[in-house]
């Protein structure tokens, strides 16, 4: 009897060797710790000595408004450089410190309090050495959502988001005659229009504002898809963000990367599935499904 | 003459009322004169006004392949994020490259010191001796009429393009002028920028990614350093030149893993990479170990009739 468990024991033990090795599990979770290292600069040629080196920090300054404490991500070169909060009246102000000269494409967006990302604002700007660039006056756009994706003719349908706080919003609805509607946004910049379908004519329409306050305007924030149909159709929560190939929630380089490797390849099945099937499902990858990419990075 | 100036004017108005917003490839210099056995650095660059905004470009380049040829490339100061590496085909006289710009490009911002347009600095070399007509050769290099620029629409919708060519004059009797892209190497003493290599699984396989920029002279390649103990120093190490996505394999994933950019001037910088694999599932997973136990319930009455008949 003890043998029969002895012998059972060990055919367990190769067999789990064998199969359910960690090195053959296919379910993995990795994690990456990264250092980086550089070489230091060669010593300057000759001797001489004393005087000491003052570093020259090229930075650049970013100061606008968001909505109020909204979480606002600044983009560097396509990667998240700093996440910052706006205050109560919106305003933030971040500060990019030691970078080397040149040219620098920056991006910044916000969130509003519904997790619902404005658009993205890119400045590519130029740093030069020992020089403080200040871009002043940035207004990020609304957050722009509406309430049904599809309305029954002669109901209302809500167009909300968040913009600065008591600021007067345009809402601008393409219809085949344009509709220019206003709404003001309360002290915590939250802004919802009414919209009376009846001014509208059956059929797909789209949805846009910017937000006025004093002499400043916002940028258009990007449009929105509705439908004027026979029904309601509601909302649903916040569903997966197109480009989004490793569903972790962020379009960024490893999307990116993804979509790289199967460019002007044959896609397997898998691909088929999630990558081009994510972006414009045509059965190939091409520029088109990158600017698509593009257009829904988050960093 | 009045209806002469009534005439310009409705025609202004009606070319007013259809002026389309296009984006305009250019180069920088458009015009330029260079001796024979001289290096200089074109720069393709990328106009847009508002409201249009770009965010992908696919570009090819005609170059008259008998007097130049490219000899290298300077990315770090594109506005461009690359899909793959310019292509030269040097039998065609064509360059190729394709690439993205994240949220798009607006334009130029008020105030900002130079014009931050660039698409890719080549740096092309005259011939060191040639037989020419005259003392003068006009050369043009231009844009590809189906290079394609796409609107930042959320659609991929494509934009309309212009296009500025440039020329270069060959000249016997120009003077050899400095070489800006020597002076660029030489200049170079910073490493490429900090980077953070990460790990993503895709159809099963886990892949390695990275991207790091150098602002100088741009960077060159990335090397892959696999060493069975840990490294100390990072100093002129060698290892695989690697592009990401790089596929991991488990064989790799037994090594310390080390990712070495280099700039075009030879600085590098070195990132660590450890990748610690864990299984999710328990070391005794679910099915194998059912499989295990049910063979041992079946096995287990032929072992004891064994056992019994041989005592």
């Amino acid at each position: 009897m003890m043998r029969f468990f002895l012998k059972f024991f060990i055919v367990l033990a190769l067999v789990n060797l064998l199969f359910v090795s960690p090195l053959w599990s296919k379910d993995v979770s990795t994690s990456v710790q990264v250092k980086t290292y550089a070489p230091p600069p060669p010593p300057p040629p000759g001797g001489g000595g004393g005087g000491g080196f003052i570093p020259v920090s090229n930075q650049v300054v970013f100061n606008g408004y968001a909505y109020p404490y909204s979480l606002i991500t600044l983009l560097k070169d396509n990667e998240i450089a700093a996440r910052v909060s706006a205050g109560p009246d919106a305003r933030f102000s971040i500060t990019l410190s030691n970078l080397t000269a040149g040219n620098y494409n920056f991006g910044i967006y916000s969130e509003d309090k519904n997790g619902i990302r404005s658009r993205t604002l890119n400045f590519v700007v130029t740093v030069a050495s020992g020089v403080t660039t200040a871009i002043n006056g940035i207004f990020l756009p609304p957050t722009i959502t509406v309430d049904k994706l599809e309305v029954k003719r002669g109901e209302t349908l809500n167009i909300l988001g968040q913009t600065l706080p008591e600021a007067e919003v345009m809402v601008v609805v393409n219809s085949e005659r344009e509709i220019i509607k206003k709404a003001q946004s309360d002290k915590s910049g939250i802004w919802v229009y009414k919209l009376d379908t009846l001014e509208t004519e059956y059929g797909e329409h789209k949805t846009k504002a910017r937000a006025q306050k004093e002499d400043n305007y916002t940028e258009f924030s990007e449009a929105v898809s509705f439908k004027v149909g026979t029904r309601n159709v509601y909302q649903q929560a916040k569903g997966p963000i197109r480009g989004d190939l490793n569903n972790d929630s962020r379009v960024n380089l490893v999307d990116f990367s993804i979509l790289a490797y199967w460019w002007k390849k044959p896609l397997s099945d898998w691909a088929k599935n999630n990558v081009d099937a994510k972006l414009k499902p045509d059965g190939k990858i091409d520029l088109v499904d990158f600017s698509i990419l593009a257009y829904y990075w988050t960093g | 003459m009045k209806k002469i100036i009534k005439l310009l004017f409705f025609i202004s108005i009606w070319f007013l009322g259809f002026k389309t917003e296009a984006a305009t490839l250019y180069f920088r210099p458009a015009q330029a004169s260079y001796g024979l056995g001289q290096r200089f650095i074109l720069e393709a660059r990328l106009k847009v006004e508002e409201p249009e905004v770009i965010n992908a470009v696919e570009v090819k380049i005609h170059y008259p392949n008998e007097f130049l040829t490219p000899v290298d490339f300077s990315l770090g100061d594109s506005i461009l994020t690359f899909i793959s590496e310019p292509e030269i085909n040097q039998t065609k006289g064509e360059i190729n490259f394709a690439g993205i710009i994240p949220g798009g490009y607006f334009g130029p911002i008020p105030g900002n010191p130079s014009l931050a347009d660039i698409l890719i600095k080549i740096v092309f070399q005259t011939p060191g001796n040639v037989i020419l007509p005259s003392n003068s050769l006009n050369l043009h290099i231009d844009f590809d009429p189906n290079s394609k620029a796409y609107l930042n629409d959320s659609q991929g919708s494509l934009a309309q393009l212009q296009f500025e060519n440039a020329t270069i004059s060959l000249n016997f009797k120009e003077p050899i002028k400095s070489d800006d892209w020597l002076s660029i190497l030489k200049n170079d003493k910073t490493p490429p920028a900090d980077f953070s290599p990460q790990i993503t699984s895709a159809g099963g396989q886990n892949y390695l990614i990275f991207q790091t920029e150098d602002k100088e002279s741009g960077l060159d390649h990335y090397e892959l350093i696999k060493s069975p103990s840990p490294i100390s120093e990072f100093k002129n190490l060698v290892g695989e030149k690697v592009t990401s996505p790089y596929l991991l394999t488990p064989e790799i994933l037994k090594y310390h893993l080390y990712l070495k950019a280099v700039d075009k001037a030879g600085n590098e910088r070195y990132a660590e990479v450890n990748p610690q694999i864990k299984p999710i599932k328990n070391y005794f997973s679910f099915y194998p170990l059912c499989f295990i136990i049910i063979l041992g319930l079946l096995l287990f009455p032929y072992f004891s009739y064994f056992n019994k008949t041989a005592t």
